[in-house]
């Protein structure tokens, strides 16, 4: 997985009620410099983060459908106890492309049941849309 | 000789800073950088005469950009603030619109719509 040569890796960390833990996004040096929007960017660290900020930013978008919540951490996450009714699972997704993979590393601790019959169809999308100018 | 507006960028992430910085001096815009809602909150009290708008993050380390508004609301009532971020909550975008915030995009967005509001917002 991810072929040869450095990698980076950067995490972002979410904790709620519901959910919490942590994504980190890993990926060949090469493949994030052809891929930022910044040339010759000397912190890809930097953009494998924003990377995994804008995807928890839509997990959370569509979390929001079905009133569950979580917040940005920054620090690295406290030991908490956990939970009784939490179950803590751990899953990487690889996409891969021409230009190479990346790699995104869930870890995760929820009371949640994302099974399809459990998921109550979701209410009215409120009115915020990814990536549209919204005057309030 | 014609003055270019000054735009403050409040972003935690390097890469926000720059790739906004490079396309809004392609827009013909002069650009300020702050790296958290704390040195936003000191730049904008060093120079919020000469600042013509504020794009801000939500979610950063020390202090966010909707406690930034909160800390200064009402203080400078005729600076547009405008929010450009991964966060949606409802609650925030509430808080960061009684804070004074103008407008709110969500990342990812097109530089082109970033622009179109920038024109909007510093008319």
């Amino acid at each position: 997985m991810l072929g040869a040569g450095e990698l980076v890796a950067a995490s972002v960390y979410f904790g709620g009620e519901q959910i919490r833990g942590g994504l980190t996004v890993c990926a060949p040096r090469a493949l994030l410099s052809r891929a930022t929007p910044v040339p010759h960017q000397s912190s890809l660290s930097d953009f494998a983060r924003e990377i995994a900020n804008q995807i928890l930013g839509g997990l959370q978008f569509a979390l929001n459908d079905y009133d569950i919540d979580f917040s940005y951490q920054f620090s690295d996450p406290k030991p908490l106890p956990q939970a009784a009714d939490m179950a803590i699972d751990a899953r990487t997704l690889v996409l891969r492309s021409v230009g190479g993979e990346v790699a995104l590393i869930f870890v995760v601790a929820s009371s949640i049941e994302l099974g399809p019959e459990s998921i109550p169809a979701p209410p009215p999308r409120p009115s915020l849309a990814r990536g549209a100018l919204i005057i309030l | 000789m014609h003055k270019k507006k000054k735009i403050l960028v409040i972003d935690d992430s390097e890469t926000i800073r720059i790739h906004l910085g490079q396309t809004l001096r392609d827009a013909g815009y002069e650009v300020l950088e702050a790296a958290d809602g704390l040195m936003g909150a000191f730049a904008i009290r060093e120079r919020a005469d000469d600042i013509a708008l504020v794009i801000c993050d939500v979610n950063m380390p020390r202090l966010d950009g909707v406690e930034m508004l909160e800390i200064l609301h009402g203080q400078y009532p005729k600076l547009p603030v405008l929010m450009l971020t991964s966060e949606s909550r409802i609650d925030k975008v509430e808080r960061a619109k009684r804070a004074g915030a103008k407008a709110w995009i969500i990342k990812p967005f097109k530089p082109e719509l970033l622009i179109e509001a920038v024109h909007r917002l510093t008319a």
